[in-house]
């Protein structure tokens, strides 16, 4: 049965393996360290999950469990910062009640046998950080964990990474009005300056907390308390900030508040402002670029809206069933999955009727919530009124890596959730493609992301005293045709996709 | 883009073509998918055909040569069904086949000018899944500024669709299928007993002339595929849609192709038994979650009909960034395990006979058209851009002098 069709053995549960079994060798063909530095042939030495020494021709003591992976090629297992993964079915990530949800934490969601985990082991990615939702304009807390339960619990890598600030329509998308005029009973934000009037009068108001914390007249706020923790610098701030004019604004924020320690993320705009990125000393996690939403439309502000997802098909059945745990939607219940509509779209559209909000809808709205098209506009094709580039030459997404990398500006790539086929190394290939050093493209799957989330100390290479995260790879990681076989998770095989191996025969 | 761009743009996609339509390329490796490998190779081409191809060809002395030293020269990729280019990719009536993407597609369309970027040079454009019956297709290349200039077979097909459309079962899209079959057929028959005997014949193999029997012009498509004067092409997207798909081309008499959904993997076993290349949507991968175990299952439908031994051609989707290019779905085959000479046939030979082209397009041999792509590095490498290509003959794209890479490149152009 196992030769007709593909399954790999993913062991998301393997406590079974004593801690003293991550204890082994491994002989490859070769190493990318994760530091654009790569080692041909290959022996790493791991030691209670943890890289011991990674050379040329270490000698391997005697009697070590030593892999084969001599026609392998070994990196760093990848890190995708900009996931969702793991937050389980329903409406986990946003919060609809408040815009102002700062200390809500992911962690307390996860999910961590979720099957999301499996896809993301496949494509070789060990750690994600999974961020909170883009509705709220101060969304959460998000947290670093690697897929999968080691020893009865979920390995948490950091929790509480920073203040997440949503900026752009995202936050303002989910409310009332879009074009017509506002009533009392539409949620506000619903511009992009109202959400930037919400981040300013939120901080504000953990100043004026932090006075009267100061002279001991309040109780505790376990919000505000993150806000200043933020403008303390003892958390950076995250930025969702999409198009030039966020990132502006963003860093008029910054300059106003002084808040020392900022991320920008998404920045798809990146490359047009590398410059002064690197000026601000701010980094950038890019991504994610595979979907359309992400790449049209957005640059110079051209689409306003964010247009909800849907995979790629030409039937919306099709893009309902490929529904995955990304979209935080609802169990799909059998009228929805003949519908041509998005689940996104069916969740708005419930939200104005259950609000009772009947205003105009301005002409793609309203193509968008009749649903009367075949793929939803992102897509491309059939939408009445739209016609969407599917370029990528100019794609800025695929030339912001050159294009930060000439400036000395710090980045590292996001793959934004799991996508069957597309890969994160794949947006490494492709940016390489379009000019960014060949050297540069491992590191920016792996230790550029580790370093801009601070979890350099523990993931992100292979180097002494990290842990033993490792992908093995059919060919060089910056061929498409390469194809990972072997995942280790703190040297414990969290996959192996190889027809015949002898770990699997050994641990059936 | 300022006009001067606009025009740069033009000559870039050829749309004002060179005169010759004869050509030699020296230096190239050439992957000409006649089943070697790729080899040092000279190609000579006369009035629009390969007249000349191998490593000792000596150029002819009035031919202009292009010097191809470092560049991969493989034949035109063949994409063997696609909705894009189109006004709209599906009607909103359910059952069209008097409705040709002749009258929606729209030859300055970005996904046009596109191929030709991404060496995509031979396009089976048909409508959508999303209809009953969606219409005529045909197949184009990406030069010219009409849709008659970019045509190489006007009446590719008709498109059926076994999805079911908004709000509609299985059962009742079937039956909207078979009843108008039935229609066109009675209408056939009715036509044929009205007629003068002398045009008619009974057992449809020999071709009728339509005109005489006077059909009508609606029903006129469903009429030239119920006689197997063109093809049909059935989406699928569950096993069961596959044997319902073979059961309308039995009962009809169709000739045909189906296309097939990842989603539809439990039907390779079918597949191989009827012995016919398929034509894969574009995405590849399906998980499965078990609804008792909870537990989650990987398909991959090319490994699966590898495995079963089906023959398929991959396509392409524009609106992803990777699977946007048959290059990368091919090197997506390499890496579920196929070698690159099979992937490579998915997106040359194999749609080229799906296409009813294989004499004529999908490999680089004498007598075959002359349509390349000069890639500037191993296009299974994915570092590879497109330097030039030609279709016919004529040069129709060429990198250099392409204003949208420009713009991002800058003046260092890559």
């Amino acid at each position: 049965m196992s030769r007709t069709y593909c399954i790999l053995s993913v062991v998301l549960l393997f406590s079974s393996l004593a801690p003293s079994q991550a204890t082994l060798a491994i002989r490859a063909a070769s190493a990318h360290l994760g530091t654009g530095e790569v080692v041909t042939p290959a022996v790493i030495l791991i030691e209670d999950g943890k890289i011991r020494a990674v050379g040329k021709a270490l000698e391997i003591p005697a009697g070590m469990r030593t892999l084969d992976w001599s026609d392998l090629v070994v990196m760093p297992g990848m890190i995708d910062p900009l996931s969702t993964a793991g937050l389980g079915r329903g409406q986990n990530e946003n919060e609809e009640g408040d815009e102002r949800t700062s200390n809500h934490r992911v962690l307390d969601v996860l999910d961590p046998q979720s099957s999301a985990f499996n896809s993301l082991l496949r494509l070789g990615v060990t750690c994600v950080a999974i961020q909170p939702g883009i509705r709220n304009v101060m969304a959460g807390l998000s947290a670093v964990v690697k897929p999968g339960v080691l020893d009865g619990a979920p390995t948490i890598v950091a929790t509480d990474l920073a203040l997440r600030i949503n900026l752009g329509t995202d936050p303002a998308s989910g409310n009332g009005s879009g074009g017509g005029a506002a009533n009392l009973y539409a949620r506000r934000p619903n511009s992009r300056m109202g959400v930037v009037y919400y981040v300013r009068e939120e901080i504000v108001r953990a100043q004026n907390y932090a006075a009267r914390k100061a002279a001991g007249k309040t109780k505790p706020d376990v919000e505000l308390d993150v806000i200043l923790a933020a403008m303390e610098g003892k958390l950076p701030v995250h930025w969702l900030a999409r198009t030039e004019k966020d990132i502006y604004t963003a860093l008029r924020l910054i300059d106003e508040f002084r808040i020392p320690r900022n991320v920008f993320l998404e920045a798809h705009e990146a490359g047009e402002v590398a410059e002064v990125l690197k000026a601000r000393g701010i980094p950038v996690l890019l991504g994610p670029i595979f979907d359309a939403q992400a790449r049209q439309g957005r640059r110079r502000g051209q689409v306003d809206f964010p247009l909800p997802y849907i995979a790629d098909g030409e039937s919306a059945t099709e893009c309902v069933d490929a529904c995955g745990d990304d979209h935080g939607h609802d169990d799909h219940d059998a009228a929805d999955k003949k519908r041509r509509v998005a689940p996104e779209v069916l969740t708005l559209r419930a939200e104005r009727e259950a609000r009772g909000i009947d205003v105009p809808l301005n002409p793609r709205e309203e193509a968008l919530f009749d649903g009367e098209f075949d793929c939803c506009a992102v897509c491309g094709s059939g939408a009445p009124g739209t016609d969407f580039p599917t370029e990528n030459e100019d794609n800025p997404m695929t030339s912001a890596p050159r294009a930060l990398w000439k400036a000395g500006a710090k980045a590292g790539f996001a793959l934004g959730g799991d996508r069957a086929g597309e890969t994160l190394l794949d947006f490494a290939r492709f940016a390489v493609r379009s000019g960014l050093p060949a050297n540069r493209a491992v590191p920016m799957v792996t230790l550029e992301s580790a370093r801009i989330l601070g979890i350099e100390k523990r993931v992100g290479s292979i180097e002494p005293g990290k842990d033993a995260d490792l992908v093995a790879l059919s060919a060089s990681p910056l061929s498409p045709m390469a194809d990972v076989r072997i995942v280790l998770i703190e040297g414990r095989v969290a996959l192996d996709a190889r027809e015949h191996s002898p770990e699997k025969e050994r641990n059936p | 883009m300022k006009l001067c761009s606009l025009i740069l743009l033009a000559f870039a996609l050829g749309l004002f073509p060179a005169p010759a339509q004869d050509l030699a390329i020296t230096g190239a490796r050439v992957l000409s998918m006649t089943g070697t490998e790729a080899t040092e190779a000279t190609i000579v081409i006369r009035g629009g055909r390969i007249a000349d191809i191998g490593p000792g060809v000596k150029v002819p002395e009035d031919l202009t040569a292009i010097d191809a030293t470092g560049l991969t020269v493989t034949p035109g990729l063949v994409l063997a069904h696609s909705s894009d280019g189109l006004d709209r990719a599906n009607e909103m009536t359910p059952v069209v086949p008097y409705v040709s993407v002749l009258d929606s597609l729209d030859p300055s369309s970005r996904f046009f000018e596109d191929a030709a970027r991404d060496g995509h040079l031979v396009i089976g454009v048909m409508p959508g899944n999303g209809t009953i019956i969606g219409g005529m297709g045909r197949v184009v290349q990406p030069r010219g500024l009409t849709v008659e200039d970019m045509t190489v077979i006007p009446d590719l097909g008709l498109k059926f669709s076994l999805i079911p459309a908004q709000n509609t079962s299985r059962a009742a899209q079937l039956s909207k299928l078979r009843a108008a079959l039935d229609d066109a057929l009675q209408h056939l028959e009715k036509k044929k007993r009205d007629a003068d005997s002398k045009t008619v014949s009974s057992t449809g193999n020999v071709p009728l002339d339509l005109q005489a029997l006077q059909v009508e012009r609606r029903k006129e498509a469903l009429v030239r595929a119920l006689l197997g004067d063109v093809p049909v092409v059935i989406a699928c997207a569950t096993a069961a849609d596959v044997e319902k798909a073979h059961k309308i081309l039995d009962d009809y008499k169709l000739r045909g192709t189906l296309w097939v959904a990842p989603t539809a993997w439990r039907a390779a076993p079918l597949l191989a038994k009827r012995g016919a290349p398929v034509i894969l949507s574009s995405d590849f991968e399906v998980d499965e979650v078990d609804p008792d175990t909870g537990k989650e299952v990987h398909r991959v439908m090319p490994k699966i009909l590898h495995e079963a031994k089906v023959k398929f051609a991959v396509t392409s989707a524009s609106s992803s960034l990777g699977r946007r290019y048959l290059w990368y779905q091919a090197a997506c085959l390499v890496r579920y395990g196929l070698s690159r000479e099979e992937a490579w046939a998915a997106v040359t030979t194999i749609p080229a006979g799906i296409l009813g082209l294989g004499e004529r397009k999908g490999s680089l041999a004498k007598g075959k058209d002359a349509d390349l792509v000069f890639w500037t590095d191993d296009p299974l490498s994915g570092m590879a851009w497109v330097d030039r290509t030609v279709i016919g003959g004529r040069v129709s794209y060429e990198r250099s002098k392409d204003p949208r890479l420009a713009e991002v490149f800058g003046v260092e152009a890559r």
